[in-house]
């Protein structure tokens, strides 16, 4: 592992060394205090808009992302209809892999975070964690089925995917017991909430999948600095949630004694810690390889540097999506504090991706990014 | 200035030897004169940093959060203030390595600065009370860290504060943007923000004076307070950049008068790209110089004409306090650099001091001399 850590560190340090040297030739000159674009560099960048390559981008990038998303969240309330009309183990289970693809697919646009997908907090409403399980208790009180209305008026932390792993999974309990929750006399309210936020769920994604597949969606982004600002700082984002939120914080190891922390896992109770992270990456394969993202910063900021860290993030994208995921649940694995090979490899994986947009794709594009700022303080 | 003026006085400016700048130091160092910041490691770890100017020693002490801004209270010892939301403030001592974690109160996290009161007796911190949807600023009492109490901070997000010359009144830089932890650091007001510099009485907590600005998305955010009570303002653009600019990015307050924004030309505020960090003001030159993170640069402007100076490229600049020398101030960036920014004299120059090429300098510098 040290050795894979310092190929990666390696790669990225000789990378941005070739960038930095051929992006712009000042560069070499060691005695010069500036190493990344600076204020006259970054002002020449053209606010002019690639039309075609933002169009191509959406259409082959972004918008089978959100069809994806959205035929997944149909499937999700049909099988939810479909369970609450015959709640048996299958109709469970059929219900249960609905629901896990459809968080995979919300997961796969994770990089995008923005526009639609943030606006009147739309990103919450479709996944809010951890849920409010206060609310949602509250929700189950009711003497009369729950509707789409009743889930929309108890606000994001009794809607959207993290609410419904929260009444579909459960680490304490067997899946027969579970079940059986949901055919005792509460078990119609609890089932009516299950159709009630599936149906909300749809909604929100035929709302947001809408937004991408309008004629005007390429208005979203104003010209290109816009466009490469965007991407290139929301997949910084998504790697940094990976490696901060979804990986550091649970596994404890910045913490100070040293503690896990399985129950900071991102859905922990379906086991799909590790699937979403996994996921996260396949999205951002999506736009960055097949939108032509990597392709149009080579050709737009040509130099070696650029080709070279083009074909490793590249490179680093696809090992990761197809790495072998650790075995077993995460949050054992996580909670017992479980040595793992796979955990260790997601571990560097991610972060050697996060340090190839930050240190090498950010700089090469001349994108928005800095250590202090990003996100703003 | 035209841009071309802006871009060619910056490539004139912007090379220097690092020994150069060194002889330079080394002649203005005191006895003991050390730089505080918070800093990650390339692993991501968080640290609070003492540099030695003198011996160019470098100490860190990791800390269980990041942090933000640093505040000294002796050569061993600083506080170093969690960044937004922050549940965990630390207060460390160099010497013997000892971590002092400290807590907000229920339902409130820290935001990232702090100061004192004159005697030091008390530690005044910036806090969102998140439930009840208002500005606080917490009352400790230094040496035991624990709480004593809070004011009213009068407005949201109050950011950074500080104590005037007379002792009697905090200055208060309420960002005035609706954040909540359940939704991490999403920016939930924009469109009705309403950013306002507010001055308290220390003693009663109550509103002394609040400021305004006449555009709501210039977010008020970092102080710099002189010792003739002037207060200088950074601020920070929510507009969308690609389709509006600022009209300024500084704010300067002197002493009895209005707040009021210093003057600078569109085609020089785009490069500053909408968002100023740290800033300080020397009253001799009457210059005041913020780091511009975004922009990579260092920007820098006059209290006298009231505007914009000129910008000195530096990527991710980042912290910046006053230097050693008359007329020079000491700047960090968050690859690790160390420099040193002499704005006496004819020409501009910033020049190497030191780079740490693993360190991540954070967003505030603070020189204790």
């Amino acid at each position: 592992m040290i050795l894979f850590q310092r190929q990666l560190m390696g790669l990225s340090s000789s990378s941005l060394l070739v960038a930095l040297c051929l992006v712009n030739p000042s560069f070499a000159d060691t005695s010069s205090v500036s190493s990344t674009p600076t204020a006259s560099n970054t002002a020449t960048l053209s606010m002019a808009k690639d039309e075609t390559f933002i169009q191509q981008l959406i259409t082959t990038g972004i918008q089978p992302l959100y069809r994806e998303l959205e035929q997944a969240s149909q499937q999700l309330t049909r099988t939810s209809t479909e369970f609450c009309k015959e709640s048996s183990l299958d109709n469970l289970n059929t219900l249960r892999a609905a629901w896990g693809t459809t968080l995979l697919a919300w997961q796969r646009t994770d990089s995008l975070l923005f526009g639609p997908a943030t606006a009147e907090q739309m990103d919450f409403q479709i996944n809010f964690a951890p849920p409010k399980k206060q609310i949602i208790k509250g929700l189950f009180a009711s003497d009369k089925p729950l509707t789409v209305e009743a889930v929309a008026a108890a606000g994001v932390g009794a809607q959207g995917l993290s609410s419904l792993e929260y009444v579909l999974f459960d680490r304490e309990q067997t899946t027969e017991q579970l079940l059986t929750s949901f055919k005792e006399s509460s078990g119609q309210i609890r089932c009516s909430y299950v159709q009630a936020v599936s149906r909300l769920l749809e909604q929100n994604i035929k709302k947001l999948n809408a937004a991408w597949s309008s004629p005007d969606a390429s208005k979203l982004f104003t010209n290109n600095q816009e466009m490469v600002d965007l991407l290139i700082g929301k997949a910084y984002q998504s790697l940094e949630r990976i490696t901060l939120k979804k990986l550091t914080q649970p596994l404890g190891t910045l913490d100070e004694k040293k503690l896990s922390h399985p129950y900071d896992l991102e859905a922990w109770r379906s086991g799909y810690s590790f699937k979403i992270i996994q996921a996260n990456i396949e999205g951002l394969q999506r736009v960055f390889v097949e939108g032509g993202f990597l392709a149009w910063i080579d050709k737009n900021f040509p130099s070696e540097a650029t080709k070279t860290a083009v074909v490793s993030f590249e490179k680093q994208l696809n090992e990761l999506i197809q790495m072998k995921l650790p075995e077993g649940a995460p949050f054992t694995l996580v909670e017992q504090k479980q040595a793992s090979k796979e955990i260790d490899e997601l571990v560097q994986r991610t972060r050697g991706l996060e340090m190839g947009v930050k240190r090498q794709l950010a700089i090469l594009a001349k994108a928005q990014l800095g250590f202090n700022d990003n996100d703003g303080d | 200035m035209q841009r071309r003026q802006f871009l060619g006085l910056a490539t004139l400016t912007v090379f220097g030897s690092a020994l150069a700048a060194n002889e330079l130091l080394e002649r203005a160092i005191p006895k003991s004169a050390k730089l505080y910041s918070a800093s990650d490691n390339a692993l991501g770890e968080h640290f609070v940093s003492q540099f030695d100017l003198r011996t160019q020693q470098l100490q860190q002490q990791q800390t269980p959060m990041r942090g933000h801004a640093a505040l000294a209270l002796d050569e061993n010892t600083a506080l170093l203030f969690g960044r937004r939301p922050a549940y965990t403030c630390v207060r460390v001592n160099f010497k013997t390595g000892l971590v002092e974690s400290f807590k907000p109160s229920p339902d409130r996290h820290f935001n990232g600065h702090g100061c004192l009161s004159t005697d030091r007796k008390l530690l005044f911190t910036t806090e969102t009370d998140y439930a009840n949807k208002r500005g606080i600023i917490g009352i400790r009492d230094l040496s035991t860290l624990k709480p004593l109490g809070e004011y009213e901070s009068y407005g949201l997000d109050p950011h950074d504060v500080q104590l005037m010359p007379d002792g009697k009144t905090l200055v208060v830089a309420n960002g005035g943007i609706e954040t909540h932890p359940d939704f991490e650091r999403r920016k939930l007001n924009i469109n009705t923000m309403q950013p306002s510099l507010v001055y308290l009485d220390l003693s009663t907590g109550k509103k002394l004076a609040e400021y305004r600005l006449p555009d709501h998305l210039l977010s008020i955010r970092h102080l710099h307070v002189s010792t003739q009570g002037d207060v200088a303002v950074a601020l920070q653009y929510e507009g969308n950049l690609y389709k509006q600019q600022p009209s300024s990015l500084v704010a300067w307050q002197k002493a009895g008068e209005g707040l009021n924004l210093l003057k600078i030309a569109p085609q020089e505020v785009a490069q500053l790209r909408g968002y100023l960090a740290d800033i300080v003001y020397d009253p001799k030159q009457e210059l005041l110089v913020s780091a511009t993170p975004r922009g990579h640069c260092v920007s820098i402007w006059s209290t006298a004409t009231q505007s914009f100076v000129q910008a000195l490229p530096l990527a991710e600049a980042s912290g910046i306090s006053l230097g050693l020398k008359a007329g020079s101030f000491l700047v960090s960036n968050s690859q690790g650099g160390l420099y040193q920014l002499q704005t006496a004299g004819k020409q501009t120059s910033l020049n190497e001091l030191k780079i740490f090429p693993e360190l991540a300098w954070d967003n505030h510098l603070m020189l204790l001399a």
